[in-house]
């Protein structure tokens, strides 16, 4: 690949909306990553919209407020997610309590749950500290890989 | 009794054994989270007095006449998502040891062993502690029936019923724990592909036809796994259909 054909490359990328951009071929790999403020400020730029926009003109004065409040609870509240796809059990046993409930503070390293794939049960183990503010499976479900489990606040 | 292992590098360095445990799965479990148990820990019992097996369900076992222990390894280098490894690491170790002696003996998917006529002869169940990367403990329990030979349910054997043989447990524990140390080494070194290939050649019901049920009876070969552990049944049309547990029975 010859110098003018990267430095267009480069060009191209910066003028796209992409941030990171890795090419591979037999003779070459490119990294190309750009430390601009474009994410962030993106970010910044559609938050505040819907809290601009007045309720009495809106038809549904509700609609507005939601997303903004579980704008709100995503800052906050740290998602603990499913490492694999399988079956989400809340307790050890069929007969027993479940590993934890709203409102229970957990530590780093605690079980919260039991996720079982082709006969192998998982005891998950909670990445962070803090208090359990929802439970976002019901017992005995089927799970995806990356799929939220709890909702913990880490403050709590 | 049980001593510890001579002729292995790492596993059953360190035997606990008791007359009597509630679970030697649950005990380990305990352990571990106590800290008071590693790499290559087994415990053993001569009756387990609440056994477990999946879910909800117990296994049963007459005192003092099988093997029911569970070993303690921390597969730290697997992902979540490659956990499957771990039931063919162990499968195949039980398969090498039994099919010594009656060469009919098969994996049954997912992790049974079976004999085809006499039935079922080893259960296993598989404890993992995983966090978002990986597989941080992983507590292998094994109820390999040996020496009983009456069993208050169909489709249950033993060795000595396969053989009219009565087996010294204390030597072929050694044998079997060598066996999963060598599988488990197989998998340590990436090995996996080697472990895939052994699995699905021992599998039971492997490019035969069959019935098999998924709410609909149909006539199916098993052709392959998928990397999670699925089950894989060519139909009579040709046609690839994925299962995972109680997706499908055998009938």
């Amino acid at each position: 690949m010859k110098a003018k054909e990267i430095q267009d490359l480069i060009d191209f990328i910066s003028n796209s909306g992409l941030a990171e951009v890795k090419i591979e071929t037999d003779e070459f790999k490119l990294s190309i990553k750009k430390h601009s403020e474009a994410p962030a400020r993106v970010e910044t730029s559609v938050a505040p919209a819907p809290q601009a926009s007045t309720p009495s003109s809106n038809p549904a004065p509700a609609a507005p407020a939601a997303p903004a409040e579980a704008k709100d609870e995503s800052s906050k509240y740290v998602e603990v997610k499913s490492p694999m796809i399988g079956t989400f059990y809340r307790t050890p046993n069929p007969d027993s309590d479940a590993f934890v409930n709203v409102g229970d503070t957990i530590s780093k390293g605690q079980t919260v749950c039991i996720i079982e794939a082709m006969k192998l049960f998982n005891e998950i183990e909670s990445e962070v500290s803090g208090k359990i503010v929802k439970v976002l499976v019901e017992n005995s479900q089927p799970v995806e890989y990356d799929q939220p489990l709890f909702l913990v606040d880490p403050a709590g | 009794m049980y001593k510890i292992l001579a002729n292995t590098i790492f596993l059953g360095k360190d035997v606990q054994f008791m007359t009597e445990c509630h679970s030697t799965n649950e005990l380990a479990m305990e352990k571990i989270k106590r800290k008071e148990a590693s790499e290559g820990s087994v415990f053993i019992t001569d009756a387990q007095t609440k056994g477990k097996g999946q879910r909800g369900s117990q296994w049963w076992s007459y005192p003092g006449e099988n093997l029911t222990f569970s070993i303690v390894l921390r597969p730290v280098f697997l992902r979540p998502s490659q956990q499957f490894l771990l039931s063919k690491m162990v499968c195949l170790a039980i398969w090498e040891l039994l099919s010594v002696y009656d060469r009919q003996i098969k994996i049954k998917w997912p992790n049974d062993i079976v004999h085809p006529e006499a039935g079922k002869l080893c259960g296993v169940l598989i404890e993992n502690i995983i966090n978002q990367k990986s597989v941080e403990y992983s507590v292998i329990g094994i109820g390999l029936n040996v020496n009983q030979t009456d069993f208050p349910f169909p489709k249950a054997s033993s060795l000595k019923n396969l053989t009219n043989i009565h087996f010294d447990l204390e030597e072929i524990f050694g044998d079997l724990i060598s066996k999963i140390e060598k599988w488990y080494l197989m998998l340590r070194k990436g090995e996996n592909q080697k472990l895939d290939e052994h699995y699905l050649s021992h599998l039971f019901g492997l490019g035969k036809f069959a019935l098999y049920d998924d709410g609909e009876v149909f006539e199916g070969k098993i052709v392959n796994i998928s990397p999670e552990g699925k089950l894989i049944i060519e139909t009579q049309e040709g046609v690839l259909k994925n299962f995972g547990l109680k997706e499908v029975s055998f009938l």
